[in-house]
């Protein structure tokens, strides 16, 4: 920074003066420091590298930190929007403020370049991440065992391929219960899904073990000759719960069925063929195939299928939100093309 | 999609740089482009308000904080292995676009008034 009372400049400070007092500006009135704005040498290259973002305070306060990924930080997403404005905005790498000038001492003025010349700034507004991308990339090849590997998207490349950010993205996955083999994510396939649950309840009553006594760890160990022990280890922990009892022998922790869990996982299963079910028959079948110790009920269904009783005999119809269209409009005359009547709550999970 | 912007090597609070807004366009009165050309001389009265003379006409405006600052983002071609960053990136993914956050911008000297023309006898040589 130089001196305060002396000016770096192509022109003399007499010079600037007289064009001041022909404009009838009073010397005496002004500050010492006067300014000369001229385009940089590179001002050109500068407006086609540079870029003007507008940014809210979690991301200037994020970016003053060191950290990276503006347009998605580690836990928000903005959508981007180029905005134009009828001004011109000069950018300048040096501009002393008025406040910054000392306010005695001899007249002087200092050269001042402008990097550019910009007329549109990009805006960034936070949005909801689309995840709706995330659940279509992950269903276009679920993992359905050994012999059918198929493909699944690592962390990095779902953050390349979602408008989301990292954090976001790991709640959705967790969320919507996203396997983890082999460093790449993948939704298993129902019916595979339901394979794997069968194996484990086969072993539950094959060891005579009551509904509260399932015990995981020789339960993944077994089943794991079978199927992938990720595999295994997922569909268990899906399903499965702690009791917070002990076995009596070695204290090992005892598990249960996850029931909401597990009615889902067979309401899935019931509904893929047919996407409209008689409501009478589907809730008897449906309670008649979960295991023992599981209760039906139809507030479980909640973002799987809802209950038409519009019509006579009242019916079940499959519906997932990612059968929806995106576009809001779009999706509520899909939703009121069901039925006419909706709760909150049946909407609820239909709703971003 | 991820657009990535970083300070350059682990600084922390980007440099300051400073806005100027002016109404409508500047033009260069010769057919050259505008590198490296004069623009005008800016004044500050001892009350803080900025005075800018352009050409023949002289402008009034104010120093302003901006409601939402602005990141100068420089784009950057380099994109070698070396050049991937930290913070747990796995190398598989290229991302699409890096940028380093070259400044921030928190004022503008706004001038929004109209340009006044000086009305002098100019002589012949400035």
């Amino acid at each position: 920074m130089e001196a305060q009372n002396t000016g770096s400049s192509i022109r003399p400070i007499q010079d600037v003066d007289a064009i001041a007092e022909k404009a009838k500006l009073q010397l005496e009135d002004l500050l010492p420091k006067a300014q000369t704005l001229y385009f940089s040498d590179d001002c050109l290259a500068n407006a086609s590298q540079l870029t003007l973002v507008e940014a809210d305070a979690h991301v200037i306060d994020h970016v003053c930190k060191g950290g990276s990924a503006v347009l998605c930080t580690a836990e928000k997403t903005y959508s981007v929007r180029e905005a134009e404005t009828s001004n011109s905005l000069l950018l300048l790498q040096s501009l002393t403020g008025p406040s910054e000038i000392e306010k005695e001492g001899p007249r002087h003025v200092t050269d001042r370049q402008v990097a550019g010349t910009f007329y549109t700034y990009l805006e960034l507004r936070e949005c909801q991440p689309r995840l709706r991308r995330l659940h279509r990339l992950l269903s276009a090849d679920p993992y359905r065992g050994r012999l059918h590997p198929g493909t699944g998207y690592s962390a990095a490349r779902l953050a390349e391929a979602v408008q989301a950010s990292r954090a976001q993205l790991e709640t959705a996955l967790r969320e919507s219960h996203a396997l983890l083999m082999d460093g790449e994510y993948r939704f298993l396939e129902c019916e595979y899904e339901f394979h794997v649950f069968s194996l484990i309840t086969k072993f539950i009553d094959e060891n005579s073990w009551s509904s509260v006594e399932v015990r995981r760890s020789l339960t993944l160990e077994t089943l794991s000759e079978l199927e992938p022990a990720a595999v295994v280890a997922h569909c268990f922990d899906k399903h499965m719960k702690p009791t917070g009892e002990t076995a009596a022998d070695g204290g090992e922790p005892l598990y249960t069925f996850c029931e909401d869990q597990v009615a889902r996982l067979f309401a899935r299963l019931l509904l893929q063929p047919m996407k409209t079910f008689n409501l009478a028959d589907f809730t008897a079948s449906w309670q008649q195939s979960v295991p023992d110790g599981v209760t039906t009920s139809v507030d479980q269904l909640r973002g799987l299928a809802v209950v038409n009783s519009e019509v006579s005999p009242q019916v079940v119809v499959r519906l997932a939100p990612t059968d929806l269209p995106d576009d809001a409009p779009e999706r509520f005359a899909a939703l009121f093309a069901v039925k006419q009547h909706w709760t909150a709550d049946e909407l609820h999970p239909y709703l971003e | 999609m991820q657009i990535f912007a970083k300070l350059p090597d682990g600084g922390t609070e980007p440099p300051s740089w400073a806005l100027v807004e002016l109404q409508g366009d500047l033009e260069s009165r010769s057919a050259t482009s505008l590198a490296g050309q004069l623009i005008g001389d800016l004044h500050f009265t001892r009350q803080g308000a900025p005075v800018l003379i352009v050409g023949h006409h002289i402008l009034w405006g104010k120093v302003t904080a901006l409601e939402k600052p602005l990141l100068v983002m420089r784009k950057r071609d380099d994109l070698t292995p070396a050049a991937a960053e930290s913070d747990a990136m796995e190398t598989d993914a290229e991302p699409e676009s890096r940028y380093h956050v070259q400044a921030i911008v928190r004022n503008k000297i706004l001038f929004k008034s109209r340009p006044k023309p000086i009305i002098a006898n100019v002589p012949k040589k400035i």
